[in-house]
């Protein structure tokens, strides 16, 4: 009697298993895992700008900022420059470009900004583009950290900090 | 070749600043990312110094001292005698004047390393298991020094620099930091020196000499600095989980105004320590530590846990805790007057060393966040747990003494063979297909009690073995076997049943169920021994006395089958070995075979005669 | 019929005494001799045969000694053993065993293991073997004969379902490549300007690479050499045909496209920490995402897809899978969740007694 029930026993945990191995497709769903990183407000600093005058970073709220870092001296910042405008100019929300030089001297910013201004003149003109200046590199590197050239922040209209491109622009 | 003259000569350029009596207390704590986990400053200090030095203090300095003074001091850190070269071959291969101390410094290391590259280029081409041990030190050595130049070149971009070159700044620079963005105008100006002057320094002014050595010991810094990535003290602003070092944030364009805040208080850290200024540095530290508590994936409970677990450091007590309740146990059963006190002694050093071991592993499983399982060190620290407390089970119930005798024996022995196999750092992370997994977790738990398990009934059987040839009492002798027979079930139980759940680990990762692997072959010998004693003793093909020995024997068993399978090297399961695991494996099994033939031969020579 | 002598022989203690130190020894020495010869043919050596010969003397492989454990213990267990209670729970152990044993033989007879790598957006509906090679011949691109390598031997012929004759000149089971010198006679395609040189194989059988050179009649002398792009490749007639050599494939009755992966490592090391593919099972209608990583493998059909590697190259980037096919699959639960359930009831049953008996 007792041999019998744990044969039978076991033939039903056997069939069990067997029949579950048999089920269609198993796996995990695939879930994208989004990260909940702290949103990144964009420091309250007050550019210098070329020509002149003050321009305080909080003051562009409301609209997106691309914050570039560029110099007369490095040969990538041209092609993004040019890049950089060519964008600008094809969308039509409002996006400013506040470029800042770490140039030691305006005269090499400006020289180097000559062609562009004459270009995209409508650009320069409306306030869409703004240069600002940072000859000693305390807003660059002592808040921003940027070393090399050229990168861009991107900043939404909240102020907030969403992406960096290091080098040039893809 | 250039790249260590450059380096040294870069080194010697620096402010020397030497500096004493800080508190360390907050800079040990500062988090760090390496190998892959956050851990304090301490732990990152001690896994180095040991590497290198072989020891946890150096000239008496504590390790995140050493560190300390190899980050921030650079200049003297390079000549104390550091690096630990005992292979004889390895010293003549290298040229090294040979030292009663066998300590090199950094210098004199790099120097030797530089002057023999053809030599490192042929070694590196080879395999590991075909170098000899001398090539492999030889080897050893050249990562080592890779290793600590990271380290000495880490905050190259903060330290003070000795050169005076005039710039167009608000402040005087005194940092590479502070120089950097002067470096193209710096470079046209000697550009134009040079096309006015030529290149000869003898025609140069001072201040034109110095504009060239000061501009050239800039430029080295930036070479040098490219791949510095070992302090990664930064976390990423701009996603991802790599933390970076100072000179990868630099490089590599991760900056942002976090990065920088982190960046400024590091130079205020170096600034305070070449300056000498203990206040200064106490509050640089104190800034650190309590910003980079608040980085996310920083756990502060786990790293103060693990300063604690290094500095006081648990395991070695419950080791010698365990050793002395050896001693004591042996004095209860030596048959000396005041037994009760010994014993009394004995149960209390075995509860304490417990107890120590209970916290060893719980805090590592606190720090770590997975079961105490991964690797070879944690199966052994799992192991000895199980041995001791089935031994302290069996004292409760049997109170004979057999029971202390079993986990002093089983504690001892099992740390002290824990130590051949620690490694680096012992809390290394997992590679993918061990990573925490329900039916790993329980195969391994389940295997290793069983290991536990089989070396308790061993041990028994050992004890059978002395007091059979001592002529002890027959009943209790034969008690003491029947003790030994139980355990030798329940270990059966659980390893055969932690091999089958490895079986199924196997089968539900990749796909087979038995692969007849060196680990897999092990387990399943260890369960045929005991299928075979215990089948053998119910049909009487064994009498007491060969079962006894069996069961002695069935430590050498699981000795080679869950240790000595890495010496075989193939297979899945190979963590790595070292030549001292080796030996003492060897030794043990000779030990054991010789006390097993020994006492076989005293009991029958008994029963014949 | 159970009091035959050799029923109750093989029921006797004694053979189990001496038959496990003997699998001991042979688990021990198959071991050992892995680090010499390799995983691979020390499996095929030691456990998967039913002799091992030693010299000139024939001693039982792993499989005869597998098979005499089960009938011995299925000639005890009904033959011999009295049922009662007392021994219920080592009666129930021996069943697990037993069911271990057996799903083992299951098993071995019957199951199919392999390996396909994918680029992003490959679709595969063919495993292939680990180490079988085979020689395929193929018609317009459609299989016509595949021959195992073991029949690829020097001087045969193989003929079949097409209109010539390949004659197996030379092969090796791992080989290099050399230049050929001399003119390029009746040596068509690479073979014109290399020829393969045999080489000492290496531990791990997967990484050889085997090769042969053939003539083709009517056509020309060519090499087929695993790792080479430009397999034997000939028209006759308005056919193209094509003669390759690689691993043996089987075919999936469904097919398998790699939408894409990932691979994680911990951070700042190289060490890998998870593995990650998405892909789409195509099944006649049925088109399904399905998600496999380390440890999660997908299940469909009877064939487990498993995680296996990620091949991260200069130009290509591939994810490997390990796809089994096991009918035998469910026994080793079942056998550990008798066993298990049959050593708890011994213990609880004995323990006591022997507790007892040992405080007294």
């Amino acid at each position: 009697m007792v041999k019998s029930l744990i044969v039978a026993v076991l033939a039903l945990i056997t069939l069990g298993l067997a029949l579950l191995d048999r089920t269609n497709i198993t796996s995990d769903d695939a879930s994208i895992v989004t990260e909940n990183t702290p949103a990144k407000i964009a420091p309250d600093v007050t550019f210098a700008r070329l020509d002149g005058g003050i321009i305080p970073l909080h003051s562009l709220a409301g609209k997106k900022v691309l914050l570039h870092f560029w110099a007369s001296w490095c040969a990538p910042c041209r092609e993004e420059f040019s890049t950089l405008l060519t964008r600008l100019a094809k969308e039509d929300d409002g996006t400013i470009l506040l470029a800042v030089s770490g140039d030691a001297k305006a005269e090499d910013a400006n020289r180097f900004l000559a062609p562009y201004r004459h270009n995209f003149k409508g650009l320069f003109d409306s306030g869409r583009v703004i240069v600002a200046h940072d000859p000693h590199h305390a807003l660059i590197e002592g808040v921003f950290e940027t070393f090399k050239y050229p990168e861009t922040i991107i900043i939404g209209p909240d102020l907030v900090m969403q992406r960096k491109i290091i080098g040039v622009y893809k | 070749m250039r790249f260590f003259v450059a380096l040294l000569l870069w080194l010697s350029t620096c402010f020397a600043a030497y500096a004493d009596d800080f508190s360390y207390a907050d800079f040990a704590r500062i988090p760090i990312q390496h190998e892959g986990r956050i851990k304090p400053m301490n732990t990152f200090a001690l896994v180095h110094l040991e590497r290198f030095y072989g020891k946890t203090r150096i000239d008496d300095m504590s390790a995140t001292q050493w560190l300390a003074r190899a980050m921030f001091d650079p200049a003297a850190a390079m000549d104390q005698p550091l690096f630990l070269l005992k292979d004889a071959d390895a010293e003549a291969m290298l040229n090294l004047p040979p030292k009663s101390d066998h300590l090199y410094s950094f210098a004199e290391a790099t120097a030797a390393v530089a002057a023999n590259q053809k030599l490192m280029e042929s070694l590196l081409e080879l395999s590991p298991p075909e170098l000899s041990a001398g090539q492999r030190a030889v080897l050893d050595l050249y990562e080592n020094t890779s290793l600590f130049a990271q380290i000495l070149l880490s905050n190259t971009l903060f330290l003070h620099l000795a050169i005076d070159v005039p710039v167009d700044a608000d402040a005087p620079p005194t940092a590479f930091i502070d120089y950097y963005p002067y470096m193209p105008e710096l470079k046209k100006s000697l550009q134009a020196l040079v096309a006015r002057k030529g290149m000869d320094l003898d025609q140069y002014a001072p201040a034109e000499t110095e504009l060239a050595r000061g501009l050239n010991t800039l430029t080295m810094t930036l070479e040098n600095s490219e791949d510095n990535t070992l302090l990664r003290v930064i976390p990423p602003t701009w996603g991802g989980d790599e933390w970076l070092s100072p000179w990868a944030v630099f490089h590599s364009g991760q900056g942002s105004p976090e990065t920088a805040e982190s960046m400024a208080l590091w130079r205020n850290l170096a600034v305070a320590y070449q300056a000498h200024d203990a206040v200064a540095w106490q509050e640089a530290s104190a800034a650190l530590r309590q910003k980079a508590e608040g980085f996310s994936g920083v756990r502060p409970d786990a790293l103060s846990l693990e300063m604690a677990y290094y500095k006081w450091s648990p395991l070695g007590k419950s080791m010698a805790l365990y050793i002395a309740g050896f001693v004591l146990t042996l004095l209860c059963l030596s048959g000396l007057p005041k037994v009760r006190v010994a014993r009394l002694l004995a149960v209390g050093a075995v509860g304490a060393g417990v107890l120590l071991h209970f916290i060893t592993i719980a805090s590592r499983i606190y720090i770590l966040q997975r079961p105490p399982v991964g690797t070879l060190y944690e199966s052994l620290l799992f192991v000895s747990l199980i041995a001791v407390l089935f031994g302290l089970f069996l004292e409760f119930r049997m109170r004979n003494n057999l029971g202390l005798l079993v986990a002093t024996v089983a504690g001892s022995m099992l740390l002290f063979a824990s130590q051949s196999f620690s490694g680096d750092d012992t809390m290394s992370m997992l590679i993918a297909v061990l990573n925490t997994n329900f039916w790993l977790a329980t195969h391994v738990l389940c295997i290793t009690t069983g290991y536990g398990f089989g070396l308790v009934a061993g041990i028994i059987a050992h004890v059978y073995l002395i007091m059979g040839c001592l002529r002890r009492d027959p009943d209790r002798t034969l008690q003491v076997l029947r003790g030994g027979y139980g355990t030798a079930l329940i270990a059966l139980l659980f390893t055969s049943l932690g091999t089958i759940l490895g079986g199924i680990w196997a089968d539900q990762s990749w796909g087979r169920f038995w692969g007849w692997d060196p680990k897999e072959n092990g387990a399943l010998l260890i369960c045929l021994w005991l299928i075979w004693l215990l089948h053998s003793r119910i049909s009487g093909h064994f009498h007491e006395r060969g079962f006894a020995v069996g069961l002695a024997l069935l430590n050498v068993v699981i000795a080679l089958s869950w240790l000595g399978v890495n010496l075989l090297s193939t297979g899945l399961h190979s963590y790595g070995f070292t030549d001292k695991a080796a030996w003492v494996l060897a030794a043990f099994c000779a030990a054991e075979f010789l006390f097993a033939g020994v006492t076989w031969c005293v009991l029958w020579r008994r029963e014949r005669g | 019929m159970k009091n035959s002598k050799a029923i109750r022989w093989l029921s006797k203690p004694i053979l189990l005494h001496w038959l496990l130190p003997y699998l001991m020894a042979l688990v021990a020495v198959g071991t050992v001799a892995q680090k010499y010869i390799g995983l691979f043919d020390s499996q095929r050596l030691f456990f998967s045969s039913f002799i091992v010969w030693v010299g000139l003397l024939p001693l039982p492989g792993g499989r005869m000694v597998t098979a005499l454990l089960l009938v011995s213990l299925l000639t005890k267990l009904i033959v011999a053993s009295p049922w009662r209670k007392a021994t219920a729970g080592i009666f129930v152990a021996h069943l697990g065993v037993m069911l271990l044993l057996v799903g083992g033989l299951i098993t071995a007879a019957s199951s199919a293991e392999g390996y396909v790598a994918l680029g992003k957006n490959d679709t595969a509906s063919r495993f292939y073997d680990y180490h079988q090679r085979e020689l395929t011949i193929s018609k317009n691109g459609a299989v016509v004969m595949q021959v195992p390598i073991a029949d690829v031997t020097k001087g045969k012929m193989i003929a079949g379902d097409f209109p010539f004759t390949i004659k197996i000149n030379d092969v090796c089971r791992n080989c290099t490549m050399a230049n050929r010198s001399g003119d390029a006679g009746d040596f068509k395609g690479p073979a014109q300007k290399v020829m393969l040189a045999p080489l000492e194989g290496y531990l791990e059988d997967e990484r050889n690479l085997s090769g042969a050179e053939m003539t083709i009649s009517g056509v020309g002398t060519y090499i087929a050499f695993e790792p080479m792009e430009h397999q034997p490749e000939f028209k006759i007639g308005g056919d193209s045909y094509a003669v390759t050599l690689g691993r043996a494939a089987y075919a999936l009755p469904f097919s398998l496209q790699l939408l894409d992966y990932a691979k994680e490592v911990h951070p700042g090391t190289d060490v890998p920490r998870s593995y990650r593919s998405t892909v789409l099972i195509s099944d006649g209608d049925l088109h399904q995402r399905a998600v496999i990583t380390m440890n999660h493998p997908l299940r469909y059909k009877g064939y487990t897809v498993y995680q296996a590697s990620f091949n991260g190259g200069e130009d290509t980037e591939s994810v490997s899978f390990a796809i089994v096919q096991n009918s035998g699959r469910v026994f080793p639960y079942v056998a550990s969740i008798t066993l298990c359930l049959g050593l708890l009831i011994h213990l609880s049953l004995k323990l006591p007694t022997l507790i007892r008996r040992a405080r007294a």
